[in-house]
């Protein structure tokens, strides 16, 4: 595409932008001594990261997880994890938390109905069904809907 | 001049197989073959076409003989890790249901239920060879008197284990949506409410029934790949209804027949034998299934040449009219829009999504083709003939 073309056009300048965005979901462990640090607070103020809070959840001894998906520029990203690894909370990719057992998992594709964000899906040609852990929002519904229950889920 | 017609028998066939001679394709190769040399050329050419299923199946289930305990036990009441199985057949003897659900379970109490074990559970527990916690217990006789009874088996110490599934391998099945405003949980899969998704089951061109339409060479004492293993055809399913309305091809647009399938469970393996916990509706089994069709004539090869595009299915309401016994059809779809991931239904596409495995359909097909050209697997010739109805000429 010519630079002229380019920036004829806002939208294709707004899809431009959002190429530049880099986007990942993680999952955020955190102790009761820090739970009143205001730290999405400062994800989002001291490194321009928007996020959206996928799931949350607080324990009796008031440790908890916090499943987010955070959207800012690369080295934005990269700057508001080592802050939180330094506030001292454990950050770890949520992909690396949700599994699809390839010894359990017969390929019916049921899965396919009730995963909204297209994380399991059917290939084309070989019908076999694929899992996309940077899709995958981490809903938990596939742990109970999977008929053989091939899809494993540890967030604690 | 006219050719004559290739004709061919069991005998013929099965000679070829035990020389390795067959020429054996599955039910999708044959769909190019077709195309491609037409009818007559494919006839010749082709000896058997191999097709296979693989789905949820409710109404199986495992005839089990546990031997006699000392002192002996007229064992009234069973429990295969805690769940029940029927005991009502004679001494030692019981029956274990596919969607038997385990005792004690919250069921839907808690709506909807997760079913995590069952009947399915335990014939795959038992295929794969794990202990199974055996119960019983009697209400004594003079020659049994014992009144319970506990001990830790595998399949191995079982004097006899058969797999015997009273309907399976339907020939058609329903397309399912939801039209209702809630979500729910069905046989058929998770619904979405607005009929934002639609379920179907049955592999389509691949799946054995489809291919023989009006049941020409599947009939009783069909041999047949069941759970890994041998298995036969033993009588025609519950359910079966020759009579459903067919298509100019003989093919079924709805649900139509079913066979009664059984095979020796000690044979069987876990892939192919495998429990399935369906969310708010129950526990049930997945079974896998092949059957392998002589192309005995040209009718054979047409039947068996069958693709999606030429197979519908019905489109029921599961949210208001199926639970209420009201058979309304919303629709027909081919299995090639199925297949394709949506469905066009009243103008609004919908996605759709399977729930038996073509993946494993496809392997099933491929696996009976590699037992039958080696020699291993001879065809079976029906002993009589499922219910049918005239083949229009
Ligand atoms: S529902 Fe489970 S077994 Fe079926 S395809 Fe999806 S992950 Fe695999
Ligand atoms: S957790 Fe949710 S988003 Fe992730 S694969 Fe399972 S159903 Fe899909």
């Amino acid at each position: 595409m010519t630079r002229s073309v380019y920036c004829l056009s806002i939208a294709l300048m707004d899809q431009k932008l959002k190429e530049e965005q880099f986007s990942k979901k993680i999952i955020i462990h955190y102790t009761a001594d820090i739970v009143d640090q205001p730290i999405v607070h400062r994800l989002v103020k001291d490194y321009d990261l928007a996020f959206n809070i996928l799931k949350a959840r607080i324990f009796p001894r008031r440790e908890g997880l916090l499943v987010l998906d955070l959207t800012g520029t690369k080295e934005n990203f990269d700057r508001g994890i080592r802050y939180l690894k330094k506030a001292g909370v454990t950050v770890e990719p949520l992909s690396d938390r949700v599994t699809q057992n390839q010894d359990k998992c017969v390929h019916c594709g049921a899965c396919v109905a009730f995963c909204s964000t297209g994380a399991l899906y059917i290939e084309d040609k070989t019908f076999k069904v694929l899992f996309d852990p940077e899709k995958c929002t981490g809903c938990e519904l596939c742990v109970t809907a999977c008929p053989p229950r091939a899809m494993e889920i540890n967030l604690l | 001049m006219k050719k004559a017609k290739t004709k061919k028998t069991y005998e013929e066939i099965n000679e070829r197989i035990r020389k390795g001679k067959a020429v054996v394709v599955t039910a999708e190769e044959m769909i190019d073959i077709v195309d491609k040399d037409g009818i007559q050329e494919a006839t010749k050419k082709i000896d058997v076409v191999t097709t296979g299923t693989f789905a949820p199946m409710c109404s199986s289930g495992a005839f089990l003989n546990f031997g006699h305990t000392s002192p002996r036990i007229k064992a009234s009441r069973i429990w295969l890790n805690d769940v029940p199985a029927y005991g009502g057949i004679a001494a030692v003897d019981c029956y274990i249901g596919a969607t038997e659900v385990v005792e004690g379970d919250p069921l839907n109490s808690v709506h909807p239920g997760e079913f995590n074990y069952g009947g399915g559970h335990v014939i795959e527990d038992l295929v794969a060879g794990n202990v199974i916690r055996l119960r019983l217990e009697g209400y004594g006789t003079d020659c049994y008197p014992a009144r319970k009874h506990e001990k830790n088996m595998t399949i191995r110490d079982f004097r006899d284990a058969i797999l015997f599934n009273p309907r399976n391998a339907y020939q058609n099945y329903n397309c399912a949506v939801n039209m209702t405003d809630r979500t729910i949980y069905t046989y058929m899969g998770v619904l979405r409410p607005r009929m934002a998704n639609a379920t179907y089951s049955t592999s389509g061109h691949l799946s054995p029934l489809f291919n023989d339409p009006y049941y020409r060479t599947i009939g009783i004492g069909t041999k047949i790949f069941l759970g890994g293993a041998q298995g036969f055809i033993a009588w025609w399913g519950t359910q079966h209804n020759p009579h459903a309305v067919r298509g100019e091809n003989g093919v079924p647009m709805e649900g139509a027949g079913t066979i009664a399938t059984i095979g020796n469970l000690k044979e069987m393996n876990p892939r192919w034998i495998t429990g399935a916990s369906i969310l708010g509706y129950g526990v049930s089994l997945y079974v896998g299934i092949g059957i392998p069709i002589p192309i005995l004539d040209e009718d054979m090869a047409r039947y068996t040449a069958v693709k999606n595009d030429d197979i519908y299915a019905q489109v029921y309401d599961y949210g208001m009219d199926i639970p209420s016994g009201i058979d309304k059809s919303l629709g027909t779809v081919s299995y090639r829009e199925l297949r394709s991931g949506s469905i066009t239904l009243e103008g609004k596409k919908i996605p759709a999504a399977p729930v038996s495995s073509y993946y494993r359909a496809r392997e099933i097909a491929g696996i009976l083709k590699e037992w039958i050209g080696k020699g291993e697997f001879l065809l079976g010739q029906p002993q009589s003939h499922l219910p049918s109805v005239e083949m229009p000429r």
